[in-house]
């Protein structure tokens, strides 16, 4: 047994034996510190309570936070693909319609095959 | 913060889905198309499978433009597939340019020109019946 320990033991000791000689205003103040301890013990224990629910948001809010310097890449490169897209989209569109009016036309589709139909367009206006 | 994000997201999502649905039905065979779409592009039935993704998808796009037309005007679509789609994508997309042409003149113009045009080519079909 070191010093530090047989120390310790002593205290220990003489604080059992002295406890029944305690005074009641030390007593009464002992217990008020334990209370406020206790009621400190609580309260910090709701704050860490409250403290997890907060961290369920704050962890949305860092994820966000941290997700927050790509945001503009992703942003730009949506922007970029709903373009691209949208671009691919309309061309097939316009594709579909012009198609479909050709085809619906009372012209026969050889017209606008013929090698001269520019020269004989250009005469007619 | 997080409702702006949530809405990029769900933008993102939303566009994903539409973007593949559509290049799912673009690259469907023939058997996967629906019951409206196959009586619409019975004369391509022979051919569908071998066109390429975006030639699908254009003609399925037609037979939405399809179903305003007047009847006269559906028949001649169908009695024109075919025809149309045997042509090379060059001569197609003159075709297109000289539509577009005659398109943008004014409404009068346009009927001068599509009637000379008839007449020249029932002219050209009299002369190679001949």
């Amino acid at each position: 047994m070191n010093e530090e320990e047989r120390v310790g033991k002593e205290v220990a000791r003489l604080l059992n034996h002295s406890i029944g000689e305690i005074n009641q205003d030390t007593l009464y103040r002992l217990q008020a510190a334990r209370r406020a301890a206790m009621k400190n013990y609580q309260l910090e224990e709701k704050i860490i309570h409250v403290g997890a629910g907060m961290a369920g948001r704050n962890g949305l809010d860092s994820f966000f936070s941290h997700t927050g310097k790509l945001v503009l890449p992703v942003m730009v490169l949506f922007v970029l693909m709903a373009t691209l897209y949208w671009k691919i989209s309309y061309e097939v569109d316009e594709k579909a319609a012009i198609d479909t009016m050709i085809l619906a036309d009372d012209l026969p589709v050889d017209v606008y095959l013929d090698d001269e139909f520019d020269i004989w367009l250009e005469s007619t206006r | 913060m997080a409702g702006i994000y949530s809405v990029i997201v769900y933008t993102c999502f939303a566009f994903s889905v539409a973007a593949s649905s559509e290049a799912a039905s673009a690259q469907s065979s023939w058997a996967k198309l629906k019951p409206q779409q196959k009586i619409i592009l019975q004369p391509l039935e022979q051919s569908w499978d071998t066109f390429e993704p975006a030639q699908k998808k254009k003609w399925l796009r037609m037979t939405k433009h399809y179903l305003k037309l007047t009847p006269e005007e559906q028949q001649r679509i169908q009695s024109r597939m075919r025809e149309w789609s045997a042509l090379t994508p060059e001569q197609r997309s003159q075709a297109r340019k000289r539509y577009k042409k005659i398109e943008k003149l004014p409404v009068h113009k346009q009927h001068q020109i599509k009637q000379k045009l008839s007449q020249l080519n029932d002219a050209s079909q009299d002369r190679a019946i001949d």
